[in-house]
């Protein structure tokens, strides 16, 4: 049982002190989003802007970082995001090649295409969908139980479960 | 020649906003119709603002949370801890530990301080007592 205590212990620690590493990206960092100072990149021929958490000058170009804070698996809202920050970073002059999208304990990479219009028609439907919700449209629900609990309008949308 | 695929009348649309599209685009409705973020939501920005800004933070390895808090990143005494931790702790096993659990730790810590003055000023007196420390030895090499 102290043992296994033992064990336990290591493990957390080894974790703990494992996680603290770097990302192990084969690049140099070009790039760090500063929060609220740090103006978002502007792609003026699809009207995107967005800025990625770190971007990483690798040997194809650059490499462009979304984080996300929680434990578990990437979602592809999460690989949408990323794809739409790439696109505002190339509006910028960035040579955005590959995105990696991490959570706490999952890390996976993209490719991008290199043209821009490409990439756009990847996130095209999605694009859409913003503008229209801007304009007051009503847009339509996708509920599930794991969205809509941690949704930020959970108390106040009449479609959450 | 590239091709303009939209209009400078159109709207600009933010990244965050297009993964949220994704997700659910009843969520982007309720957004701009400026409906009421929950409590719970309000505080999981807070507590996800604190870990990008970690996050960030750790790729630059500039990291040195409290010091960086209580004096800006730059200030000579911030730098003066992270050469301590370059070059003396990083050394030995036992200081590689204690940075792994400062790193886990200072995020939480620096959020709580913003809104306890009383931890604020617990935090300048160690980070002080230690730079006296820092200072003396440096000065004796």
């Amino acid at each position: 049982m102290i043992l296994s205590f033992v064990i336990y212990v290591l493990a957390k620690l080894y974790e703990l002190f494992r996680s603290t590493n770097q990302l192990g990206i084969d690049g140099s960092l070009i790039w760090t989003d500063q929060g609220k100072t740090t103006k978002p990149f502007f792609n003026n021929d699809f009207r995107i802007l967005g800025k990625p958490d770190l971007m990483y000058k690798i040997r194809s170009g650059v490499l462009a970082v979304e984080y996300k804070s929680r434990n578990g698996r990437i979602y592809k809202s999460d690989i949408v995001q990323a794809k739409s920050a790439a696109l505002a970073a190339r509006g910028a002059g960035y040579h955005v090649t590959k995105v990696l999208v991490c959570t706490k304990n999952q890390k996976q990479y993209f490719e991008l295409p290199k043209q821009d219009l490409t990439l756009y028609k990847s996130i095209e439907k999605y694009v859409s969908d913003v503008r229209e919700a801007k304009s007051g449209l009503a847009m339509k629900a996708k509920p599930s139980r794991y969205k809509c609990r941690s949704c930020a309008y959970h108390q106040s949308c009449q479609f959450a479960v | 020649m590239l091709i303009k695929m939209s209009k400078n009348n159109e709207p600009w649309v933010s990244a965050s906003d297009i993964g949220r599209a994704e997700y659910c685009s009843h969520y982007l409705e309720h957004k701009y119709k400026g409906s009421k973020v929950s409590p719970a939501a309000q505080r999981a920005r807070k507590k996800g603002d604190s870990s990008h800004e970690a996050f960030n933070q750790q790729a630059e390895d500039k990291r040195c949370f409290i010091a960086s808090h209580i004096y800006g990143p730059d200030d000579r005494r911030t730098i003066l801890l992270r050469r301590y931790r370059d070059q003396t702790l990083r050394k030995y096993f036992a200081g590689r530990v204690f940075i792994a659990v400062y790193y886990k730790l200072s995020p939480t810590l620096v959020t709580i301080s913003r809104k306890l003055p009383v931890l604020d000023e617990l935090l300048m007196k160690v980070v002080n007592r230690l730079l006296r420390i820092l200072d003396k030895e440096h000065h004796n090499v």
